[in-house]
């Protein structure tokens, strides 16, 4: 039996359904919404919809076998998992933004407004930048709109709520998409089962990209 | 009197059943002491994983560090005369943890091979590390790689410096297009990126992925260290819970030969960690070959264990005024029919007794 981490919300709905389109079906996934384990002996799976910055955690101390993350959860928590595959789902960019027309004073320390507070640390740190770090949960972009900050590091999709705020990216850090992660110790005894459903799920995806 | 035995945790049957096969192959204990200078650790920095040492400043204004690491205090002070020093060791090390951020007691068990002859002390250590294993559970993989292998890949390809080390970040978390993406930016050719793809599958029982490994050779250096790991292999035997895989990574910087890294059923992480490092020992002066490997028996705390159903057979309730020596006498009667007895004036909360009895003078009655 294979305890998988889903992420709750669109991107572990899409997962599920390629999972499921592949043979780990489970019918109850989306009967119950209160339920939060969700099991099918004959596709040998069992679900759990965890928070999608929780993922890591599940897989990492072995409570999941496998998970679904995203990049950036991947890269803030520095998780001792396998990333065996990009799915190549929920695309986006973590960046640098900043509010139209801001100019950098390189001779102030720069504030940066983030949940990502890791990767904010380790990229400008890659640029010898110092920095200060203001740790936010949430409604980033409001930050260098009230000069709480100079800019923000956050994910970027479409970029129109940056566009809204009269924001704008100064810098592309990193792309992001979904990723297909194991715990390191469980992979070495479920090797082939966690193969076979990566070599479904990649061949679901093909065929939805073709499709 | 029969003494019963006491319900062992794993990690003290473990340590108990390994001194026994450590020293049946003529390793000697050795005690480090907790702390060691500063100076080694910053000397020896770029070997050591993780970032933080914990120091503090001795009563004589010396700089001393709690040990991060066993085998560099012991690959330092272990006096070599030719022959070969084989030590075996369980002690505490201090070290960040990566997911609390904090520093942290581990506890390790482990042994080290220094001097003699490299080949035959790299297969006792395997042997032995795999006897490790399976001395704590039945199912367990002990999984090995080679630096050599790597390290001549990379030579032959020409991906050095930073591209370097973050192939070889991407390769143990397995990620084919991390690596991919990596050796493109750092110019490798076509058929350059898809073999060092290829590294993070090519793992597997031991025969098969050495074969597939060998279609990968570039240069004399690689073929060494297959070779190499074959004859290990070989002479400890190889059975299905052997494997290979070159995206491991030690818990060290050190091991720059043969690796190795113990799996068991249950547990969420690696729980042995060893290899070759004759590279340190250079690095300390010493021409001498090194091997070992460590168990990390904090991680063998989270395996399931036998459950006793009660933690005392017998809860003796005596009250106040008991003659003391009747209740002893009852006590050892009880515990010389190998039951476990505690004795108590009133039922101890979350204590479980399989019988309580009432101990009343001369008289106990159930």
């Amino acid at each position: 039996m294979l305890n998988i981490a889903l992420p709750k919300g669109r991107l572990g709905d899409k997962v599920y359904r390629l999972l499921a389109g592949a043979g780990y079906d489970c019918r109850e996934v989306f009967d119950d919404s209160r339920k939060l384990v969700f099991e099918s002996e004959d596709a040998g799976v069992r679900y759990f919809l965890v928070k999608p910055s929780d993922v890591t955690v599940y897989v990492e101390h072995g409570a999941a076998d496998i998970g679904i993350a995203g990049k950036d959860i991947l890269l803030e928590s520095g998780a001792d998992v396998y990333e065996l595959l990009d799915l190549g789902l929920g695309k986006c960019r973590m960046c640098v933004a900043a509010k139209n027309g801001y100019v950098e004073d390189p001779d102030r320390t720069l504030k940066v407004a983030t949940k990502f507070a890791n990767i904010a640390k380790r990229y400008y740190a890659s640029l010898g930048r110092e920095i200060e770090i203001i740790k936010l949960n949430g409604s980033i972009e409001l930050a260098p709109l009230l000069r709480l900050s100079d800019v923000i590091v956050d994910i970027v999709e479409s970029g129109k709520t940056l566009k809204e705020n009269d924001l704008c990216v100064v810098r592309e850090i990193f792309p992001i998409s979904a990723r297909f992660i194991a715990n390191k110790a469980s992979y070495k005894f479920n090797a082939a089962a966690i193969d076979e459903m990566i070599s479904r799920l990649s061949a679901a995806i093909r065929e939805e990209g073709e499709a | 009197m029969p003494w019963r035995e006491p319900g062992f945790s794993a990690t003290e049957r473990v340590t108990l059943k390994l001194r026994g096969l450590y020293e049946q192959f003529g390793y000697r204990k050795y005690h480090v002491g907790q702390f060691e200078e500063y100076a080694l650790y910053l000397r020896f920095k770029s070997f050591l994983t993780g970032g933080r040492i914990l120091s503090f400043t001795d009563l004589d204004g010396r700089l001393l560090a709690l040990k991060p690491d066993v085998t560099l205090s012991i690959a330092k002070n272990t006096q070599l005369s030719g022959g070969a020093e084989k030590s075996y060791y369980i002690e505490n090390v201090y070290r960040e943890s990566a997911s609390t951020g904090a520093m942290k007691e581990i506890r390790q068990m482990g042994l080290e091979y220094l001097g003699g002859d490299g080949a035959y002390a790299q297969a006792e250590a395997l042997y032995l590390a795999r006897e490790t294993l399976k001395a704590v559970g039945p199912a367990h993989v002990l999984e090995l790689s080679h630096m050599g292998f790597l390290l001549g890949l990379f030579d032959a390809l020409g991906l050095e410096g930073e591209a370097r080390e973050k192939v070889l970040s991407c390769l143990s978390s397995k990620s084919a297009h991390g690596v991919a993406e990596e050796a493109r930016r750092a110019g490798i050719g076509a058929a350059g990126v898809e073999a060092l793809a290829k590294l993070c599958s090519l793992s597997g029982e031991f025969s098969q992925t050495l074969a597939q490994a060998r279609e990968l050779c570039l240069n004399p250096r690689m073929t060494a260290a297959l070779n190499e790991l074959n004859q290990a292999a070989e002479a400890a035997g190889v059975d299905e819970s052997l494997r290979l895989d070159f995206t491991l990574q030690g818990d060290m910087e050190y091991y720059d030969g043969l690796m190795m890294a113990g799996y068991l059923s249950g547990a969420p992480r690696a729980v042995l960690y060893g290899g070759r490092y004759d590279g340190l020992m250079k690095k300390l002066g010493r021409d001498a070959c090194a091997v070992g490997f460590a168990l990390y028996l904090d991680d063998l705390k989270g395996l399931p264990r036998p459950q006793s159903d009660c933690d005392v057979d017998v809860l003796l309730l005596a009250g106040d005024g008991c003659d003391p020596a009747k209740l002893l006498a009852e006590v050892r009667a009880l515990t010389g029919q190998g039951l476990r007895v505690r004795v108590d004036t009133q039922p101890p909360e979350g204590l479980r007794c399989g019988e309580v009895r009432r101990f009343e003078g001369r008289d106990s009655q159930c």
